[in-house]
């Protein structure tokens, strides 16, 4: 084992037990210990691992000025910029959980997941004041309910109610605040948000454990060193943001270049430009980019190692010979979930391993599809499933894994768990995936249990989408909504059932406006089928029947709707569409 | 349009006028009858979701000569349905059409039978405090309970409601103002009960045009073109229009006194209902006014006028104006749409 792989390992052991160790002391060291290296890139800015604590550091004098303290809660509504990272570094230096919310929803759920966080404080990006605007009357803050607006330091029109943070941030002190040393690895950084598996969006405590856990993991097997330069396009806010990618650029002393978003056409320009040789891919970008046009010098690219999460074995294959990318590694995982289920031997189509560096993470059991749960045999243990075989994949609760929980949702929370499992007395975390197990413990993603689905890498709560759906008042009487597999593709898009109220024309164009409205584009249903009658009770028990019927319109007899994404309205779905959707001439 | 058209179209026609002649407006969420005194009858409507909402909401329709079924006009257009999707366990207080019996009921009778229904869901969830919801006069009726009974309410919310009728001009509030003989006559005419054809006729009069010729236009030719869509809807609100209930005389001539001649409502003190003087200061709750941009009837000003008579806090005090009129406001799509939903999201930061 290499000097470095073995100072990763000790960590990760180490966190067994509380260490004074945080995201905070973690900036501060890489501060002394290479104050001029780059830490973040973004544009022409080059941000040294010195200057992002100094700047953090203000953040942290500023906001304990404003009274706030270990425990306080600031919620973060920002895009992907540098601004993102410090003031969440620096507000963790004094043990403030920044409540990372979700930059994409809108209306109800968007304040819902403000609200919910109890926050004192928010802090917003000025790109999104209009949509703040838009929910101001429902958003609630604990006192001193401050709202802070992060200008980047330009002219930007800041409402009356709002402050701007950028002057009174740069006249607080920069040293280090002395409430670094006092957080250790069992405080909370950040709440992120979930869809969970039912109801609305919880929130998931991040412990600065799991954050280094995750860190030292992803730095150990991705073989990170200070030189690894990382292509951050995904949103700060997500599991692979904030745990897989700033947490292992933070451990190991890389630095990490920052885009909104990403781009197909700007991807490898950028790749050349930063001298990137790692990237951090979800859902379909990696078959975007083998999608796109074939260029002579494809092959003359720095990217070294790529993590994927959602990616299919024949597009790592393409990508691997395409590009000559010399690692891709695929890794499981979900907001909430616990332990590294990383697929290190770089199989094409597995998703994970069932151990990590001879550490065991999780079992695949046997599952009863029909009446919803576990098999159990006379023992009343589980039964683990042999190679060939698909079951539920469940992660061991350890004292180095543990499941935070959702933030106030203990029956939500106890739901997750499952105890007795191999063992009497053990527990185990309900990961809500079937996936089938593999000769060598390596594991391939089947689908999703419960009423959740992921689309685009993302995973989307039925009942939320539906929720939505039903409030679309005047023309709905009921829906039921569900994922279906489109070939090619991976994951499942959203289909909604209708009931549409009787002899009440159906107003399309107020539908598509509401949905745009209230819910991001991910998780907005693809696909609509038109039902006499919809009732959801009913229509939980024939789910898998409808997923199978798919959304061929020649074999099913109710009208169907395709939500056109070049004219962003719903549709008839014809043969011809259904064609141009199965050969992927239409791209989603 | 040859003779045999005109003659299918005409017959079609009286067909349609002849129905509408009987109406009947029925409720359209299933609903059961939980509690009844006098002129009134309280509705539950089970949810037939989880109700995750953590308090009931009560709604008082209007009493102005219509059936109380506009909280429930349609499946399209149901404030009910509105709050039960955001998981609320509803309840709709029925104002019934006052017989001889109880003509003598008065302002304080209503605001009793309002606590009564209040008592009653209070009793049934075994919550302490519950939301409010008026429509309309149903609006001001709602806020006079809560600045009787403060500790029974959690949430006020008002709709179209007339609260300081000089705060902007009104045909209504012009009739007002005929003498007050011109009021007490109806009644007398109604033997002692304020007929409901009376009050339709002075809406309808507030828009001759709409209500004598140009719906009668509209119906025609939906018959010629064979739209049976609109044909459909305009039955189905003809039937809710045309439908008319008495008022006791004596709450008529009391609300005609204290509402719209002397403007009480803003006049803290200014009368009494059974012996205790009504002052909206002792409104503390917060509290939701919604107005409609268009509306003849209720202008956005007298609506809004609520704010500045209670001792809500200023924050606590949500004003939402709507893109309609006065029934566009209280049923229609748009409103239950946006501004309905807007008044549930602030609704749900109740504690």
């Amino acid at each position: 084992m290499e000097e470095r792989e073995k100072k990763y390992m000790e960590t990760i052991l180490a966190l067994k037990k509380p260490q004074p160790l945080s995201l905070g002391s973690e900036l501060e060291r890489q501060a002394i210990l290479q104050p001029e290296h780059p830490a973040l890139i973004f544009g022409e800015r080059i941000i040294s691992y010195e200057q992002f604590n100094r700047m953090a550091n203000q953040y942290a004098n500023f906001f304990a000025q404003q009274g706030l303290k270990k425990g306080d809660v600031v919620a973060l509504l920002m895009e992907n910029r540098p601004e993102y990272l410090i003031a969440l570094s620096g507000l963790s230096k004094l043990g403030v959980i920044v409540s990372l919310i979700t930059n994409v929803l809108r209306g109800e759920r968007l304040s819902h997941a403000i609200n919910v966080s109890e926050a004192r404080a928010i802090i917003l990006g000025h790109e999104l004041i209009s949509v703040f605007n838009s929910i101001e009357n429902i958003i609630r803050l604990k006192s001193p309910g401050l709202i802070f607006v992060e200008s980047e330091g330009g002219q930007v029109d800041i409402p009356a109610n709002m402050q701007d943070l950028n002057p009174l941030i740069a006249v607080s002190a920069d040293s280090n605040p002395d409430t670094t040393a006092k957080i250790n690895s069992n405080d909370i950084v950040a709440y992120m948000s979930t869809a969970g598996s039912t109801g609305l969006r919880k929130l998931i405590p991040v412990l600065h454990k799991r954050w280094l856990l995750t860190g030292n993991q992803v730095a150990m097997v991705g073989e990170m060193t200070p030189e690894t330069i990382q292509y951050m396009c995904l949103p700060l806010y997500y599991n692979p943001g904030l745990n897989v990618c700033f947490a292992s650029m933070m451990v190991s002393g890389g630095s990490m270049v920052i885009k909104e978003k990403f781009s197909v056409s700007k991807f490898w320009d950028d790749i050349r430009r930063h001298r990137v040789n790692f990237f951090m891919s979800v859902g379909e970008m990696l078959r975007y980019l083998c999608e796109s046009e074939e260029k002579p010098d494809d092959i003359d690219n720095p990217l070294e190692t790529v993590m994927g999460n959602g990616t299919r074995g024949d597009v790592l294959l393409a990508l691997r010979r395409r590009f000559g990318i010399k690692r891709i590694i695929e890794v499981y995982g979900t907001t909430e979930g616990i332990g590294a289920f990383i697929n290190e031997g770089e199989i094409a189509g597995m998703c994970g391993n069932l151990s990590l560096h001879g550490m065991r993470q999780g079992e695949v059991i046997e599952y009863d599809h029909i009446n919803d749960k576990i098999i159990r045999g006379e023992d009343g243990l589980a039964i683990r499933c042999k190679p060939g075989q698909s079951g539920l994949l469940i992660a061991e609760i350890n004292e180095l894994n543990e499941f935070s929980g959702y933030l106030n949702e203990p029956e939500a929370t106890e739901a997750r768990i499952l105890k007795d499992i191999i063992f009497k007395g053990d527990r185990y975390f309900n990961t809500g995936d079937m996936v089938q197990l593999h000769e060598g413990d390596y594991i391939s993603f089947i689908d999703r249990l419960g009423n959740t689905y992921r689309w685009k890498s993302k995973t989307v709560s039925a009942d939320q989408v539906s929720d939505v759906i039903n409030k679309f008042f005047g023309s709905i009487e009921e829906s039921f909504v569900y994922g279906v597999k489109i070939p090619g593709m991976e994951g499942r898009c959203g289909m909604a059932a209708l009931e549409l109220i009787e002899d009440v024309p159906m107003d399309w164009k107020g539908f598509i406006e509401h949905i745009n409205k209230r819910m991001p584009p991910h998780a907005r249903p693809i696909f609509l089928r038109i039902f006499k009658r919809v009732d959801p009770f009913e229509f939980r028990i024939i789910k898998h029947k409808l997923q199978q019927e798919g959304f061929n319109p020649q074999r099913i007899k109710e009208p169907l709707y395709f939500l056109d994404p070049g004219k962003d309205a719903y549709v008839p779905l014809n043969l011809e569409i259904y064609d141009d959707i199965i050969q992927h001439r239409i791209r989603f | 349009m040859d003779i045999n058209n005109f003659m299918r179209t005409q017959k079609r026609y009286l067909e349609i006028l002849a129905e509408i002649a009987d109406p009947h407006p029925n409720w359209a969420t299933p609903n059961n009858i939980i509690y009844e005194h006098q002129t009134l009858r309280l509705r539950h409507f089970p949810n037939k979701r989880d109700t995750s909402a953590k308090r009931p909401v009560l709604i008082l329709p209007p009493q102005a000569g219509h059936h109380s079924n506009l909280a429930d006009y349609s499946p399209a257009q149901s404030l009910v349905r509105v709050f039960q999707r955001y998981g609320y366990d509803v309840y709709v207080c029925h104002w019934l059409s006052a017989t001889r019996e109880y003509k003598d009921l008065g302002m304080a009778d209503y605001i009793r039978l309002t606590d009564e229904a209040v008592d009653e869901v209070r009793r049934r969830t075994g919550v302490y405090k519950i939301h409010l919801v008026g429509q309309c006069q149903g609006g001001w009726q709602a806020t006079i309970y809560t600045s009787l009974y403060q500790d029974k309410i959690a949430f006020l919310v008002t709709a179209a409601a007339p609260i300081d009728v000089e705060a902007e001009h009104s045909e209504i509030i012009e009739n007002a103002r005929m003498p007050m003989e011109v009021f007490e006559y109806m009644v007398a005419a109604g033997n002692g009960l304020m007929q409901g054809k009376y009050m339709l006729q002075g809406f309808k009069n507030m828009q001759p045009e709409e209500h004598f010729v140009r719906k009668y236009y509209r119906l025609w030719k939906w018959i010629e073109e064979g739209d049976e869509a609109n044909i459909k809807r305009f039955l189905h609100f003809e039937h809710w229009y045309e439908y008319t209930q008495n008022l006791p005389g004596r709450f008529y001539l009391e609300i005609i006194k204290n509402i719209f001649r002397e403007n009480n409502l803003t006049k803290p003190g200014a009368f009494k209902l059974d012996s205790r003087p009504v002052d909206l200061r002792n409104i503390t709750c917060p509290v939701i006014i919604m107005a409609g941009k268009k509306d003849h009837i209720t202008p956005p000003a007298q609506a809004f006028a609520l704010k500045n008579y209670i001792s809500t806090q200023p924050e606590d005090v949500v004003e939402i104006l709507t893109e309609g009129g006065h029934i566009g406001t209280l049923m229609g799509t748009e409103s239950l749409r946006e501004d309905w939903t807007a008044v549930n999201e602030v609704l749900k930061l109740a504690v």
